[in-house]
């Protein structure tokens, strides 16, 4: 029987019963005693750093009174943010008294999970909790490891490094790992394969003409900080880019905070963004037949011989990939001494196969793609799209140079960029290659003004074997191909998805129906932390049956969906109360220091509010009972990167994550050091010595050291592989035809319609979200915070509504304020009341966010509002194969409702 | 003695509202209460269109006519040009509300409700009781925080770089210089209060 919850008196009943708990022991590893008695006088500065977003390098500062925080702000010493801090920042003292926070470990006693039915939590001591998970844990290890599910979100990224993973390394080494945060911002596989980066941005520094398609360069995201990771969502960067005279212009279908003053916004049908790129590619290949002839020839893979097969032609002696001299009349390979004039038309005998050039062959396929052809998809008018490549073209300022620190580098101040509003699509992948031909064709990659990878600096340009960038170490398993099981072993299916991002809502399927994706066993446990795929992962009931299935283990900070459907929530502490750490390189906005590395710490600098506990201690206190010490111990050391000859917590000594914490604090900063320290002073950091010259990672590899791949032979060899072994075991991509998911493992761009762009006539508007700055990531209980959803109550019209233009809406009789029924083409619907504006494309309705949480107990802010992402569809066919990322538009009607 | 003021450029701002949020900490306001925020609105006609904002913060002007009207003394000038409120002379009356052109002041609710329908937290708790019921209050370019050499909140908190705070009569402080450099304006200025806001665009 279902029992309908009675929020204020469930949350009463658990702050009464927690307050016993914390003046008791059982508190394990945590490392400061909440117990300590507070003097009346105690009025205190003390400090930490945010972590309500995923770039957690702001410095803040909190004032304690009586063990209460009574004010927080941005640390004016810390260099990387300098007082600074955004919205979200700014309120984390409501995320630490959230009254919607989860204050105990409880287990559930209501089997019937539903979103509006009543766990029936019952409290449980922490020994208990640990107890219950390291039988459940142990059993299925026993058993099958692969029966284990391990779900993370952005709440739990960095805190999760150094012990979910070395945890899970070590004793669950092939068990399903999935970030959920991951498919509706799949923005990496591109930067890989020409940055050799997990991330890109445009030069902003020196960046003189920008254009950028669904992105947000900071107007909206809005980032106090510049981490080198994704500088382009740093607000003051943009400022400063655009006070210096950088031009910008944005294909988007929405005007936000980017285009407000100096930026040219070109509105832009939802999904249509890879035609007009192509069309810039077929402006500047055709139409203009120019380009950095250099840098196309010498440092791409345009010229390589391609045969009719689209594979590589390669030398039959060394299998080095071939490119045609023009001066030698022969194939000679990528690397030859020899090499003086490679080829970039015609047609060539080698091997007695015929071959053609990359260049000639995608210059044929963009050529279909002018302009006009361009505008009837997209809506943008022709002459727009070639004004603005001459532009971008012009200003790129081909064959210039300039000297940075003694090192002249090609100096290309212009190049096109893009974000997740392109790259979260069916075909996201393909657009972010068609960008990669453009920055090619203008020479501006990882040189000065043009788009500059975003993981670090230095040996990032290196080559692999056939010449051409090889993914950096950090976060290149993107791009590495994953072992093909058969039967599959894993339910995020690496085997058909070898370069996802990530595929948590495939997890889900897999999960319900194991046999259908060729897995042969049934899992067991869901472990999530820091994530929630009923917001995120848009298959809303297919979440649900499948946390049904599994007994659920949460590591939970509030009462969300993620909770509601649960066994065990493991009681997390808030970010002003956790031990943890970050690595860190960041770039310092007033120019003291050019940059800063280092791991920067954070010990709890409140006393804890309920009996809760930083989540990786926990999991070190699990992994320890489970007998995995020795394991997880070596494990933490090699992902936390000590120093050589530093002590470590190598060896069968057992640890809580607060110690080990430590031990990585002195052997970074000195002996002398402790977490106690931290929270007096704050955490340390190392100032570079970088010259400008050192953070282009062209200088590391400069000239003809390298190449980028435009061809990417690469996936293409994937999807030719992945076809061989269906092949072989007579199966299919589940959920796809064959021909159709291939039809994505091609090795330059296709367009291929999405599925928003098939729906049935009646569904004539389309979809659209963005990021807003009081939400973005949604970390740290932002979406519950009384004052920052008052902030924006108070101060946007476009929070919580239905955003239409004001023709579209007059031309259908509809009003300001009107309440309205949009249906989405994939049977879903929201309600909410219209706001008419002028800054969103006819075709459009537009969502600022994705607020509207169902679970009873998230509290009147988070649940008010609009749930965007349940208008989509993320079902299999309907998600890019390549990087897993779901189509983020649907194609819906609207309807007033009276 | 310095006289402060601050530049808001407003090509700079994105409406973050980082600024509303940070004030609101730094003085510990309740529901309902803002002495700063930044209203996003629009102009113009699709596609030429574009957002606006609207900011609103006390002007500290140096004529300030909440000052002439205050009939306790409550409403001060002090040297540096800050115009505060004494909590404790204020009487409730709001002549001051009524005087001034940029509707800037607010006034502290009877009852002490929070956020959260689950009673005050624990910050609530802390931080309320330093505002006394009935009274006006607004603005004071964080004055407690310039005597102990921070700045304003929403100054120091900005993402966007778009606040400056500063002595204007410094030549070298950034605010004194964006105004020589820049064209800026004041909100209403044929009222005659002499804002010390100033706002570029």
């Amino acid at each position: 029987m279902q029992t309908k919850i009675s929020r204020r008196d469930f949350l009463k009943t658990a702050a009464g019963a927690s307050a016993l708990l914390m003046t008791g022991a059982g508190l394990g590893g945590v490392f400061r005693s909440a117990a300590a008695a507070p003097t009346p006088e105690e009025d205190e500065w003390v400090y930490s750093y945010c972590r309500n977003c995923i770039a957690p390098w702001c410095g803040i500062k909190i004032r304690k009174r009586n063990g209460v925080a009574i004010g927080l702000e941005g640390d004016p010493e810390w260099p990387i943010n300098r007082g600074r801090l955004c919205p979200r920042g700014n309120t984390s003292i409501d995320g630490l008294y959230n009254p919607y926070r989860v204050k105990a470990p409880l287990k559930r006693t209501n089997p019937v999970k539903a979103i509006d039915n009543d766990p029936g939590w019952v409290e449980i001591s922490w020994e208990e909790a640990i107890a219950t998970c390291v039988d459940k844990l142990s059993a299925v290890r026993a058993d099958n490891p692969n029966k284990l599910v391990v779900a993370r979100g952005f709440g739990a990224i960095w805190d999760d490094m150094p012990m979910f993973r070395p945890l899970f390394g070590a004793a669950f080494p092939t068990a399903t790992a999935t970030e959920v945060n991951g498919p509706l911002c799949p923005f990496h596989y591109g930067p890989l394969v020409v940055n050799g980066s997990f991330t890109c941005a445009a030069d902003l520094m020196r960046c003189n003409y920008l254009v950028t398609f669904g992105a947000n360069y900071g107007g909206d995201f809005v980032r106090a900080n510049a981490g080198a990771d994704c500088l382009y969502t740093s607000t003051a960067l943009l400022n400063e880019a655009l006070e210096r005279g950088m031009k910008l212009f944005s294909f988007d279908p929405h005007a936000g905070g980017d285009q407000k003053s100096s930026g040219v916004w070109i509105p832009i049908k939802p999904g249509t963004d890879l035609p007009v790129v192509l069309a810039m590619a077929e402006v500047i290949m055709c139409e203009m037949d120019t380009r950095d002839d250099e840098f196309v020839r010498f440092r791409s893979n345009f010229p390589y011989l391609i045969k009719a097969d689209e594979t590589y032609c390669r030398d039959a002696e060394t299998n080095k990939p071939l490119i045609w001299d023009e001066a030698l009349g022969r194939a000679l390979p990528f690397d030859s001494p020899e090499l003086s004039a490679p080829a970039l038309t015609g047609v060539y005998t080698v091997n007695g196969a015929e071959t053609r050039p990359a260049f000639s062959i995608i210059k044929d396929k963009v050529s279909e793609f002018t302009p006009e052809v361009a505008e009837s998809i997209s809506g943008v008018p022709a002459g727009t799209i070639r004004e603005v490549t001459a532009g971008l073209v012009q200003a790129a300022m081909i064959g210039s140079t300039i000297e940075l620190d003694g090192f002249t580098f090609p100096y290309r101040p212009a190049c096109v960029h893009y974000g997740r509003g392109t790259t979260a699509h069916r075909g996201g992948v393909y657009f972010m290659f068609a960008v990669n031909i453009v920055n090619t064709l203008l020479g501006a990659l990882d040189v000065p003004g043009g788009v500059v990878g975003g993981s670090g600096f230095g040996d990032f340009l290196s080559p692999n074997e056939d010449g051409t960038v090889l993914p950096h170490k950090f976060k290149a398993d993107e791009w590495v191909d994953d072992e093909f099981n058969y039967p599959v072993q894993s339910f995020d299916l690496g085997e058909f998805y070898p370069h996802r991002h990530s595929t948590p809502h495939v997890v889900w399927r897999a999960m319900l129906d194991p046999q259908k994706y060729y897995i042969d066993f049934e899992p067991e446990i869901l472990w999530i932390w820091g994530a929630n795929p009923f917001m995120n992962n848009i298959v809303r009931d297919e979440v649900e049956e499948a946390f049904r299935k599994v007994w659920v283990l949460d590591i939970a900070y509030n009462f969300d969906e993620t909770s509601q459907f649960a066994d065990l929530l493991l009681a997390e502490s808030s970010n002003l109360e956790r031990v943890g750490f970050t690595t860190m390189v960041a770039l310092d906005l007033d120019g003291k220091h050019r940059g800063c590395t280092g791991v920067n710490f954070r010990a709890p600098v409140v006393d804890l509010v309920y009996n809760t506990r930083t989540g990786a201690s926990v999991i070190a206190d699990i992994a320890n009972a489970m007998g995995m010490t020795a394991q997880m111990n070596g494990m933490f050391t090699a992902m936390a990167a000590f120093p050589p000859g530093s002590v470590t917590p190598a060896g069968p000594q057992p640890h809580t994550f607060e110690e080990m914490s430590e031990m990585l604090l002195k052997a970074l900063y000195g002996q002398d050091k402790s977490l106690d320290d931290i929270m007096k002073n704050g955490s340390y950091f190392t100032a570079q010595p970088w010259l400008d010259r050192d953070t282009y990672n062209y200088y590391y590899f400069p000239g003809r050291s390298t190449r980028v791949a435009v061809w990417e032979d690469h996936l293409h060899q994937s999807g030719l592989r992945i076809k061989g072994e269906c092949e072989k075991h007579g199966i299919t991509v589940p959920g796809w035809e064959l021909e159709k998911y291939l039809a994505f493992y091609k090795p330059y761009p296709v367009w291929i319609p999405h599925p928003e762009h098939e729906a049935p006539p009646e569904y004539d508007l389309f979809a659209v979200n963005w990021k807003v700055a009081g939400r973005s990531m949604a970390i740290g209980g932002v979406t519950q915070s009384g004052v920052l959803r008052e902030v924006q109550a108070f101060t946007d019209p476009n929070i919580d509504t239905i955003i239409i233009n004001a023709a579209t809406a007059r031309a259908r009789g509809l009003s300001e304020g009107d309440t309205v029924l949009v249906e989405s083409q994939f049977g879903k619907s929201l309600t909410g009341q219209l706001h008419l504006t002028e800054l969103i494309e006819p075709s459009c309705l537009g969502f600022a966010g994705n607020y509207g949480h169902a679970a009873p107990l998230m509290g009147k802010y988070a649940r008010r509002g609009l749930s965007y992402n349940q208008l989509l569809s993320a079902k299999d066919g309907n998600f890019d194969p390549v990087s897993g990322g779901m189509d983020n538009t649907a194609a819906c009607k609207i309807s007033r409702l009276k | 003695m310095p006289r402060y003021g601050m530049v808001i450029n407003l090509k700079k701002c994105v409406g973050c509202n980082a600024c509303t949020v940070a004030c609101k900490v730094a003085n510990g306001l309740g529901p309902g209460l803002f002495y700063s925020y930044v209203k996003i609105g629009e102009t113009g006609v699709y596609p030429h269109a574009r957002r606006t904002l609207e900011t609103s913060l006390c002007n500290q002007c140096a004529n300030p006519p909440c000052h002439r009207v205050c009939p306790v003394g409550a409403t001060q000038i002090r040297p540096d040009g800050v115009v505060t409120v004494d909590g404790a002379k204020c009487i409730g009356c709001r002549y001051c509300m009524l005087a001034c052109p940029y509707n800037v002041r607010v006034v502290i609710p009877t009852a002490s409700t929070g956020y959260y329908d689950e009673g005050l937290t624990p910050y609530e708790k802390a931080r309320y009781p330093e505002h006394r019921r009935g009274t006006v209050e607004k603005c004071d370019f964080c004055a407690e925080r310039l005597d102990e050499g921070r700045l304003p909140a929403c100054a120091q908190t900005c993402p966007a770089k778009s606040r400056v705070f500063g002595d204007l009569d410094d030549p070298d402080s950034e605010a004194a210089r964006l105004l020589l450099q820049h064209d800026y304006f004041v909100l209403q200025p044929d009222a005659g209060t002499e804002p010390n806001v100033y706002y570029i665009n």
